[in-house]
């Protein structure tokens, strides 16, 4: 009898023992791949690898790796997000009016919200590094900065915009204040921008780090502080349900857009940084677009890098940049360049430019005239490379395939690569830019003229140096302009645009074609009613392409004026856009949100 | 009533046998005034020797007193007996005594000759202790542990060998002198003993809702996974096919070869945030140990199935089996049993069944070009492809396609000719598969064995992809007496899957169904070259390489059983259960012909590329639990406690590189990428528990059980971390009472029971719920796209979503009410339960927050479910002389409710657009399908006019072969009103996805040697959505070919779809069309809205099994010393009726249907036993 009872006594012990333990370490089992928080936040080095991950995020810097073929970086942005200058195989449909009201999601959903939380989740830890500031400075600024780029998405999407400079938890009285008028939200925009121009790091003449810099801060700044003075102003001037009514008018956003762009041509004037690339260079305006790095670039002050090392490294823009991307450059915005003398293609109604040499081929398109054109569209004169060293462009790819192909007959040469080894590989390293120099050359003429305090010294070195780089031998006199007979802009009521303006924004339009600042400016010019409704996009002259009309493929037209019309097939545009301008400058907030946050109300106007 | 009466005689057989020869042995005994019973249990726990006797042969009431010193065995039992008319037999430690009806003491009689037999079973099993008789006279013996016995009779006598629980039989001796005897089981009257959680229990004497299930039920059934042979065989337990639904490892969906199951116990088990429904898995128990993987067992190895489906049942296992527990016990051997050995094999050939059509291509590209006309765009093809097309049809054209007049390309897609039928071409027609299994068990006097062997050959459908699944499985069981109160015992398990298929990488990682469907009949199989075209698929699943993965289960326990006194037992074990899975992916570079005849890579196959994964999941489980028993008069105890603790520990690794050396040698170690990549996680969770159970009952009349569970799991923070989980539950038999004698003809069995329980989840929490995580990325993760100066650099991920460090336990209480009846002499058996589960904190969002505060809102526990629901089965089972036949129905429901929700306005769904997702409200039924009302098809412009404004749900107009919503709140104009419950627009509940009714009819009949099943299973009542709720492709392209949004690239056309509007028909012909105008451009959503024409009706009934089979007779058997050879002929998947459409599988309706298909399956096979 005597074993068993031992062991009766030893297991009942063992049981004890167990039961004891009950609240031991065993039940103790945390995160054994991954870092729990309360660990994190010790080091700088904590910061930059937090700070990184936001360079990575497609919402605060695209990176237009995705596996779309028919994406051209930047150089296509314009019309995917909808222009008049740059069209894609189908019509827009936002700028045609056929946005639908969501019940959640639309731009405003916990996703679209996630990135500004990570930020702030950054600013309400950082302290928790025990280092003197300085030392940390400059992931602060970068923080700020990048949600300064946040809440400038943001803004234009929707206008107006609910504001946390905190961490949010489901307590936090903030989810259910009311939205932050939007010259509110962009003040505070300014303030985060003054913070980090102050706290980051300014390039100067030193070494690229592919970082943040003051420079680029600056940049985002002055071209946000023009966004809102120009929106407000006009918006304001044609009354539309957009205005700002307790503001200024934008006067200090424009003053601000102005002071700002100046410190940075100061910088530039004291430290050769930044620059202008390229001037006087052959091909100097189309090689800007086509770098694999620009590090070395003074004009390019924020860009990413692309490599063949990974799979999200490389871009894939080559693979259909030949073809034409399945977009096309609008007769509108070709009709916009200059001749060489510095005056439009029309004089005057029915009075041609003598220099213009008329649209009947693309050579003939491009003569005589501002030579950036040239170096935007495909031209078959035996010089635009369609691949280095001698494969060149004979004429627009109007018949491929139907994602492919150029929808216009002007074929986009600016950010075309002509690398073929690049294309063989499907992968293509075109760095992307994100800022350079002359834009703010030009927001810095078009605040000052806004502001009416622009001098002919002040139009000298910004649109007359952007000129001069690309060879154009007519200057912008601002006592002398010649009043083009197709001014895109009112020169008549209230929302008049000075002749100055008028050309101001021509050289914006012509300097940054097809960079993606189309669909803003239009936007913050209020200059949708004169751009956008009831206009048809036109392209060149289908008869310049000697193919009989039954080999083309049924869907390509051209209007009675022998030009080619890409939408012809749609009924829905028959009459041209309807956009409508009550509504569609902003999109609506989704019902949902203002069902949860009845404080967010009203919707924006028209919904 | 004769088995009435046997009933009542209580035979008390104890089979604890030693090996340790105790002959000799002394007594010692001092008993004053006790009865004859209690002396004979002092024996027993003193000494260990067991009587053996019918109680109306012995008075055991009978007050004796001992006096032994040192006294015999022969002198101890002549005491206990004294004064009583019995004779006894000492074998072992079994007593046996016989009434004596003649002269007492006679040893010899001459003139008699002695004859030899062995008693056995049905299976050729020896039966011990079943009593030979001469009829007529007082002589007779009992059988010993090898079943032999010997007895002196004459030539005319007649034996009687009877045993409890047989049907008793009579013998002429005549001139025999060697007997070999099998006994008939009379299944009515053996006492079932079921296996329940920590323990065994008298089937009758179950107070809870717990089914069993015999193996043989799922012996022979042609399909190579344990769970499909379960599904529809037990009320409520819900086996599916597992669904990939749009994503993940398609290769492991639906009936690929060694495809898992989807198991799920009474129902829904709770919600996510996403407004889907969850029906978790029940905790698979194998031989006691929690935590195993159903779908890896062998069925050959399994004797008996128990499932507890109520809270009071499975409470035992606390917070590990919150949504019900399958208990699968594995053959065992028997001691002194002699050794058995089984093989079976199973020969199959498989047809995939509910394989879409697809349309020719001339009816495909004309359905194209008319889409892409309704929505205003350019036809995809062109007039000239069509002319080919025509032409290859009808025969003038040979070749599938062209060379490109521009490029080195075949044409394909919209401008090739062929007409090919895609499912056609990369399914076979037949596959064979094969099972092999052996069993062996045996005994000796102190030990037990047995030993199981599998061999599973699984060949898959791929006419091109040679896919394959094979599984070996082992086992053993070893259970030894070192002595009377000391057990030990070993299990071991070991299976492995071997599972290959082609590299989906070559077509980018999709699932084959889903980019099967998108190649269009127009796209040639064959190049003019006689290549395989690229776009066929054929090259890449043929020359892309391979996914292989191998999955190493093992099971491992130890176990010691100590019984320090009778009644009392202790049981120690610990078990490892271990999944151990390696996955090796090969993508081989392809190579396609151009016309050229050079060779093109594949896209996305050049470089090569390796990646292995490696994953290990481990159990590691320690159960210490003691009970005791005792009858005292007629009241019965049992107490259990018990100790349980759990770590469960998952360690994933995986690397990878491109640029393989060679494709022949495929290894990491040989490539020279420089895409090497590695990544771990480790997660594990720690659980650790006390239980006990007390049972009592008087007379098995009144029955009540007590079960509890204190739990804790390393889930939650400290304070909310253990929580107490109790059930009670109770039944009483009045057919037992006295008032009842005079229904018991008819109603000879009747129990009614109910239990109340709490058992608890982890629900929706996961491993480590209140740790706000961050990880770091390595600079080259593919989410790392950021170059910095020197390259890219390390981050970190962003902390996890926001955390509720008070998130706890999800209770979830059910109530049963359940009963059985037995009529007509146990011809026909009803067994009914009814249920209330109910959660009162789930775990739900904190409320709807507005999406500004970026991330989801934490979970808490604030949401309520309720599921009702109910089990029937009922048996007839009939004789009729030698043709024996019995049905069994099984029948089922269960439906859910939110009864507690955060959604005050009840918004029934959020997104209107493109993607939408149910949202929980209060009262809002688990399946439930929003949609429109359908009035038709709008056959003329008039009709539009006439009708309510349908432009609210697009910005297009409508035209004519558009759908005609019904305006049901009569405002005139089709809207979501305000898309909540109250304001619901023109929409309302068409339908319920929630399966219904579920049945299973098992029919079996045999007649001398032949046998005869069939099973059906199927559900009652069920809609399925002709679109998913979610996404844009999913299911959607499935009934309509096109997808919602419209896209010509996800669009695909079956044969069913040439019943729709077409501006080509007549009047006639759309007045009867089902499918609308289709567009190719997102105006299509404006017709595919959920709405009532086309809901599916997903009710179905399958005919799962039929088979047929022979036994040898017994005297054939003799012959060639077999104990059995059964052949038989099976047919899986025989037939279905259902209304669903053609192009799915009724049983695929819950998910996208794009799984791999079902199959029939033809088979034979054998079964031997000797």
């Amino acid at each position: 009898m005597k074993p068993y009872k031992y062991l009766v006594i030893a297991i009942t012990g063992a049981l004890l023992v167990g039961l004891n333990g009950c609240n031991d370490e065993f039940l103790e089992r945390g995160p054994l791949s991954k870092i729990n928080d309360a660990l994190f936040w010790k080091t700088p080095n904590d910061l930059s690898i937090y700070i990184n991950n936001l360079y990575s995020k497609e919402g605060l810097l695209p990176s237009y790796n995705s596996s779309r073929y028919d994406v051209i970086g930047p150089y296509t942005d314009d019309a995917f997000n909808g222009s008049d200058l740059l069209v894609q195989v189908d019509y827009n449909k936002r700028i045609n009016g056929e946005t639908t009201l969501p019940t959640s999601g639309g731009g405003w959903g916990t996703s679209d919200w996630d990135l500004l939380r990570n930020i702030n989740y950054f600013m309400a830890h950082y302290q928790q590094v025990d280092v003197e500031f300085s030392k940390i400075a400059q992931y602060v600024g970068e923080a700020l900065f990048f949600r300064s780029i946040f809440y400038f998405t943001k803004l234009k999407r929707f206008g107006s915009v609910p504001w946390a400079s905190s961490l949010l938890d489901p307590n936090s009285v903030e989810l259910f204040e009311n939205r932050l008028p939007r010259n509110e939200v962009v003040d505070s925009i300014m303030f985060d921008l003054d913070r980090a121009i102050e706290y980051l790091p300014a390039q100067g003449s030193g070494t690229w780090t592919g970082r943040v810099t003051k420079e680029t801060a600056l940049a985002l700044q002055a071209r946000i502080a023009l966004y809102e003075g120009t929106w407000e102003k006009y918006h304001n001037l044609k009354n539309t349900p957009f205005q700002v009514r307790n503001g200024d008018g934008g006067i200090h956003f424009l003053e601000k857009a102005a002071v700002i762009a100046d410190s940075l041509m100061l910088m530039a004037a004291v430290n050769g940084y930044p620059a202008l690339d390229n001037i006087g260079q052959v091909d100097g305006y189309w090689n800007l677009f086509n770098q694999k790095d620009y590090s070395g670039s003074k004009e390019v002050l924020f860009w990413r890098k692309y490599s063949t090392a990974a799979d999200q490294l490389f871009n894939r823009w080559i693979n259909i940049s030949y073809t034409g991307a399945g977009v096309g450059i609008t007769k509108r915005l070709v009709d916009l360049y200059l001749c060489m003398d510095g005056n439009p293609i029309y004089i005057a109604p029915d009075d041609k430019n003598p220099l213009y040499q008329g649209d009947d081929s693309l050579p003939t398109v491009v003569s005589n005239r501002d030579p950036r054109l040239n170096q935007t569209i495909c031209v078959p004169d035996g010089k635009h490379y369609v691949w280095k060293p001698n494969t060149y462009f004979v004429k627009p790819m109007i018949t491929a395939e139907l994602a492919t192909r150029c929808v216009t007959g002007y074929q986009l040469y600016k950010g075309h690569s002509a690398d073929r080894t690049e294309y063989d590989n499907r992968k293509g390293t075109n760095g992307c830019i994100y800022f350079r120099y002359a834009e703010v050359l030009l927001i810095y003429a078009e605040a000052k003229a806004e502001l009416g305090t622009i001098t002919q010294g002040d139009i000298n070195k910004t649109i007359n140096a952007l000129r001069e780089r690309v060879g154009m031998t007519g200057m912008l006199d601002k006592d002398n302009i010649i009043t083009d007979p197709n001014w895109l802009f009112t020169t008549t009521g209230p929302a008049a645009v000075s002749p100055l303006l008028q050309e101001i924004r021509r050289e914006r339009t012509v300097e940054l074609a097809c960079e993606g600042f189309r669909l803003d400016d239009i936007f913050r010019w209020a200059a949708s009613d004169e751009l956008l409704v009831g206009y048809k996009p036109k392209g060149a002259k289908l008869s310049q392409w000697p193919v009989t009309q039954a080999s083309l493929p049924e869907y390509i037209l051209e209007d009675q004026d022998g030009y080619m019309d890409p939408y012809a097939q749609y009924p829905s545009i028959g009459n041209g856009y309807q956009f409508n301008i009550k509504r569609d400058y902003l999109y609506p907030i989704p019902t949902n949100e203002l069902t949860l946050n009845p404080a967010l109300r009203p919707q924006n106007p028209g919904w | 009533m004769n088995h009435l009466k046997i009933k009542t005689k209580l035979l008390v057989v104890c089979l604890l046998l030693f090996h340790i020869t105790l002959y000799g042995q002394s007594v010692t005994l001092n008993l004053n005034r006790v009865s004859v019973k209690e002396a004979m249990e002092t024996l027993k726990s003193k000494y260990a020797y067991s009587f053996v006797f019918e109680v109306s042969d012995v008075n055991i009431e009978k007050i004796i007193s001992l006096t032994l010193q040192n006294a015999t065995v022969d002198e101890t039992v002549q005491q206990i007996i004294q004064g009583q008319a019995l004779s006894y037999t000492i074998r072992g430690k079994n007593i046996s005594l016989r009434k004596l009806i003649s002269t007492p003491g006679v040893k010899y009689i001459y003139g008699l000759i002695k004859i030899k037999g062995t008693v056995l079973d049905k299976s050729g099993e020896p039966i011990i202790g079943a009593s030979v008789k001469v009829k007529g006279i007082n002589r007779a013996t009992i059988t010993d542990v090898t079943g032999h016995f010997v007895l002196q009779i004459s030539e005319k006598d007649i034996l009687q060998i009877s045993y409890i629980g047989y049907i008793s039989q009579e013998i002429q001796i005549e001139n025999q002198t060697e007997l070999r005897i099998t006994l008939q089981e009379n299944a009515q009257v053996l006492k079932e003993m079921v296996v329940i959680g920590y323990g065994v229990q008298k089937k009758e004497n179950l107070t809870g809702a717990v089914s069993t299930l015999d193996g043989k039920i799922i012996e022979n059934r042609s399909i190579s996974n344990m769970a499909q042979a379960l599904q529809g065989t037990v009320g409520n337990l819900n086996i599916s096919p597992n669904s990939s639904n749009g994503s993940g490892d398609w290769d492991s969906s639906g009936g690929a070869p060694g495809a898992a199951q989807q198991i799920n116990v009474r129902g829904h088990t709770g919600f996510d945030t996403n407004g889907g429904a969850l029906s978790q898995s029940p905790l698979i128990v194998i031989d006691g140990i929690q935590g195993g993987d159903i779908n890896n067992i062998n069925m050959n190895d399994v004797e008996s199935i128990t499932v507890l489906k109520d809270a009071a049942s499975a409470a035992i296992y606390g917070s590990s089996a919150p949504f019900g527990v399958i208990l699968i016990n594995t053959k065992k051997g028997d001691l002194g049993k002699k050794n058995t050995i089984t093989y079976n094999d199973n020969f199959m050939f498989s047809q995939p069944i509910s394989l879409p059509k697809m349309m020719h291509s001339l009816d495909y590209a004309m359905a194209f070009n008319q889409f892409s006309s309704n929505a205003s765009t350019a036809g995809l093809y062109s007039a000239s492809t069509l002319e080919r097309i025509v032409g290859y049809m009808n025969g003038t054209i040979k070749e599938e396609t062209l060379k490109d007049a521009n490029t080195d390309n075949w044409l394909s897609g919209f401008s090739s000719n062929a007409d090919n039928d895609w499912f056609d071409i990369h399914f076979k027609d037949i596959s064979f598969s094969q099972l092999h299994n052996i069993g062996i068990s045996g005994g000796t006097k102190t030990t037990s064995y047995y030993v199981g062997t599998g061999y599973t050959d699984q060949e898959g459908m791929y006419t091109y992809g040679n896919d394959y699944f094979k599984r070996y499985n082992a086992r053993t069981t070893l259970r030894s007496d070192l002595s009377s109160w000391l057990t030990i015992g070993f299990r071991g398990a070991f299976s492995r899957g071997d599972k290959d298929n082609p590299n989906s990488a070559t077509f980018s990682n999709a699932n084959i169904i889903h980019i099967l469907a998108q190649r269009r009949p127009t796209q040639p199989l064959f190049n003019p070259d006689g290549n395989y075209s690229n776009g066929s698929y054929v090259p890449a699943f043929r020359d892309g390489g391979r996914v292989n993965t191998i999955t190493d289960n093992a099971t491992l326990t130890g176990e010691v059983i100590i019984k320090p006194m009778e009644g009392w037992n202790i049981t120690g074990n610990y078990s490892l259960t271990g999944t151990y899975a390696s996955n090796l992916n090969h993508l081989k570079t392809v190579y396609h012909v151009l016309p050229s005849g050079k060779l093109a890579a594949l896209t996305g196959t050049s470089p090569n590329s390796i990646s292995r994964k490696f994953n290990k999941d481990e159990r590691h489980v320690i159960n210490l639990f003691t009970s005791y028993e005792k009858s005292i008069d007629k009241h019965y105890f049992k107490v259990l406690i018990g100790y349980m603790q759990e770590l469960y520990d998952n360690l994933y690794v995986q690397a990878s590189n491109n640029e393989l050396y060679s494709d022949d040698i495929i290894s990491l170690a040989t490539t020279y990428g420089t895409k090497a990549a590695a990544t771990d996680l480790n997660e594990q969770i720690a659980t650790r528990g006390m239980f006990g159970r007390i049972n009592y009952n008087y007379k098995e009349k009144y029955l009540i059980e007590f079960n509890g569970r204190y739990d804790g799991t390393s889930c939650f923070s400290k304070d909310v971390r253990f929580k107490f989980y109790p059930g009670v539950s109770t039944a009483w038999v009045p057919s037992k009472e006295s008032f009842w004698e005079p229904l018991l003809a008819d109603v000879n069995f009747f129990k009614i029971r109910a239990s109340y329980g709490s058992q608890g989840s982890a629900g929706s929490a996961g491993y480590y719920p209140f740790y706000p995580a961050l990880r770091t990325y390595a600079s080259t993760a593919a989410s790392n796209t950021w170059i910095f100066n020197g390259g890219q650099s390390p981050m970190v991920q962003f902390p996890s979503s926001i955390v509720d460090p008070n998130l706890t336990w999800v209770t979830t209480n059910t109530l049963d009410l359940g009963a059985d009846l037995s009529f007509l002499s146990n011809k026909l058996d009803i067994g009914f339960d009814w249920y209330n589960r109910s959660a009162s904190d789930y775990q739900g969002p904190a409320e709807a927050m507005p999406a500004f505060l970026g991330a989801s809102a934490p979970l808490v526990n604030n949401a309520a479910m309720r599921t009702l629901g109910f089990e029937l089965n009922v048996g007839w089972r009939h004789k009729i002389n030698d043709f024996h036949y019995g049905v069994n129905v099984v029948l089922s429901d269960y439906s859910s409710t939110i009864t507690k929700y955060p959604n005050p306005t009840k918004i029934t769904i959020t997104g209107l657009g493109t993607v939408y997702d149910p949202m929980w409200y209060e009262g809002r039924n688990f399946g439930e399908i929003w949609g429109f009302e359908t009035v038709g098809l709008f056959q003329s412009q008039e009709e539009i006019d006439q009708a309510a404004d349908q432009s609210l749900l697009s910005a297009k107009p409508w035209t004519v072969g558009d759908v005609h919503y019904a305006d049901l709140d009569g405002d005139g104009k089709i809207t979501w009103g305000g898309n909540t419950v109250d304001n619901p627009g023109d929409r309302k509940i068409i339908g319920n996805s929630t399966p219904r009714y579920s049945f299973g009819v098992t029919l079996t009949a045999d007649y001398k040697g032949f046998d005869f099943s069939m099973f059906i299973q199927g559900v009652g009542k069920r809609n399925s959505p002709a679109n998913h709720n979610t996404g844009e492709y999913r299911f959607a392209n499935f009934v309509w070919g096109v997808p919602r949004q419209g896209s010509y690239a996800q669009a695909t056309m079956w044969e069913a779809q040439q019943d729709r509007w077409s501006q080509f028909n007549t009047p006639e012909e759309n007045a009867k069309a089902f499918f609308p105008k289709m567009y190719f451009s997102d105006e299509n959503m404006k017709n595919t809205y959920e709405q009532t024409r086309y809901l599916q009706n997903a009710a179905y009934a399958r005919i799962k099994n039929i088979q047929i089979g022979y036994n040898l007779p017994a005297s054939v058997l003799k012959k060639i010393s077999l104990q059995k050879f059964r052949l038989f002929v099976n047919a899986e998947n025989m037939g279905t009726w259902t209304k669903m459409i053609n192009t799915l599988d009724p049983e695929f309706s819950t998910s996208d249907g794009k799984l791999y298909p079902l199959q029939r399956v033809w088979a034979f096979g054998m079964n031997l036993t000797f």
